[in-house]
């Protein structure tokens, strides 16, 4: 009688934590499915509206004032533009937008609210392009030799290889993380590979306090991808369109 | 010490199994102790635990901005009539950034020119920028040229047909040559092309006799297009086009 109640209390223990194992995994790995509610539009224009559009407005002026290189992002349209005094350079249109928002062990490092609202600013592309410049000496002996050597160049490709997975990093712990898709049928990584990058963000987050605060994710096609990457300039800046 | 004959039947059986069975087996069926299973399932509890409160939590991004959009300070006190005018304002004032017409795109890393109408793309073509060499002159003479093609917004300044190229010093240096007291032992024609586009500071678009070079940075700063891109980069474009050059 004694071992079969034990027998029924040991069933039930082993039930509560396959539960909270299952419970557990689907919360570490559950993919974006948790969107904020949408606004309901507003039929009267507000001062709050206006008011709104015109900070806006006042972001993208003063982004096209300045003399760096920006890109703005329509998250509903899914385009990324790179723009310069607000003019169009070019656009790429997305796979996929994403943003992952830090959440903060302890309320320590997480999102600051207004990461929509802000013009991000100083970009560094993570891994830099790393480029060798060639120097060359003409009274050194080996001058001809060295100068022969360099007629034909690398092309872009080959000098600069894009990596499948890069950022660009920004002032204030935002960033934009680039996923390159060879295969464009699957606008999202798998969920062994989720679940990896969602492992090494967490061992990042606890092991460096600078780590991103809020991260944008873009999906595109390997090709534009790569194509990107070696036209990121230094020093770029990023702004988010609002919603209209 | 325990009596083993007084043990319930059931235990000792499965004590005399236990007692049968190989090192090996009795690691494998360690899992199976309830205690051990506990422990394990704490430690992987408390680890997606960390996993889960340390981590990122994505979404779609499509209307998340629009709900933490807040409205800016004191809004609703400002009258409408007034943020509307300031829309206007601003709008207008954007809306004159914007240059109007035909202007050329030259991304610098991958070798591409695009000839744009604001959101059309009228032309791509594979060009050549700058190589990035840096060329000393040498023996105690100091000077030195850096090959790239500057970067921001430039305008075209000039258009020429069949341009003729003024040999820079570097050109000179760059094939261990004596540099000319004669101006017009520095003039050389057919090497540029049919056409040239000034940009200024000796910065052109031009043609090239090495079309096999395209797509690759080997100029000393120029940008190099193909013959028949160059032909309608030159007849899309007139003096004051802008160039935009990253």
């Amino acid at each position: 009688m004694r071992r079969a109640k034990s027998g029924r209390r040991s069933s039930f223990i082993d039930g509560l934590i396959s539960l909270g194992l299952v419970l557990a995994l689907l919360g570490a790995t559950k993919p974006g499915k948790t969107a904020a509610k949408p606004q309901k539009p507003s039929s009267a224009t507000s001062s709050t509206e206006l008011a709104s559009a015109n900070a806006q407005l006042r972001r993208q002026m003063d982004l096209a004032t300045g003399d760096t290189f920006y890109y703005t992002l329509d998250p509903v349209k899914r385009v990324l533009r790179f723009m310069y005094q607000g003019n169009l350079l070019y656009e790429r249109n997305l796979l996929d937008v994403e943003v992952g928002t830090r959440r903060g062990f302890l309320g320590k490092g997480a999102a600051p609210k207004d990461w929509a609202e802000r013009v991000w600013s100083s970009g560094a592309l993570e891994p830099a392009r790393v480029s060798t410049r060639l120097e060359l000496d003409a009274s050194s002996q080996d001058y001809t030799k060295q100068r022969d050597e360099n007629l034909v160049p690398p092309t872009p490709e080959e000098a600069f290889p894009a990596p499948e997975v890069w950022r660009i990093r920004y002032a204030g712990g935002m960033s934009v993380e680039v996923y390159g898709l060879a295969d464009t049928t699957h606008t999202r990584p798998g969920f062994f590979k989720n679940l990896s990058q969602q492992f090494q963000d967490s061992m990042k987050a606890i092991v460096s306090p600078n780590s991103d605060a809020v991260r944008i994710r873009l999906y595109l096609p390997r090709p534009q991808a790569d194509m990107l990457y070696r036209s990121v300039p230094p020093d770029s800046r990023f702004t988010i369109l609002p919603v209209s | 010490m325990t009596d083993f004959a007084q043990t319930p039947s059931s235990l000792r059986e499965r004590i005399r199994r236990r007692r049968r069975m190989p090192f090996w087996q009795t690691i494998v069926t360690l899992p199976a102790r309830r205690s051990v299973r506990v422990g394990i399932s704490l430690l992987v509890i408390a680890f997606l635990g960390v996993f889960w409160t340390t981590g990122f939590k994505y979404q779609r991004l499509t209307r998340v901005e629009a709900a933490s959009v807040r409205s800016p300070k004191g809004a609703a006190k400002v009258a409408p009539a007034t943020l509307q005018k300031e829309q206007r304002q601003l709008k207008s004032s954007l809306g004159k950034k914007v240059i109007t017409g035909t202007y050329i795109v030259i991304d610098v890393t991958n070798n591409r020119l695009i000839l744009r109408n604001r959101d059309t793309v009228l032309r791509e073509a594979k060009c050549s920028t700058g190589s990035g060499i840096r060329l000393k002159e040498g023996a105690g003479k100091g000077r030195e040229w850096t090959f790239d093609t500057p970067r921001g917004m430039f305008h075209v300044l000039q258009k020429v047909e069949d341009p003729v190229w003024n040999k820079p010093d570097w050109a000179f240096v760059e094939d261990q040559e004596r540099i000319p007291t004669n101006p017009k032992d520095r003039m050389e024609a057919d090497m540029m092309g049919e056409y040239g586009l000034h940009l200024g500071h000796g910065y052109l678009i031009h043609g090239t006799l090495y079309e096999r070079l395209l797509g690759r940075s080997v100029t000393h700063g120029c940008v190099r297009l193909g013959r028949d891109d160059l032909r309608a980069v030159y007849a899309a474009s007139k003096v004051g086009t802008s160039v935009i050059i990253y």
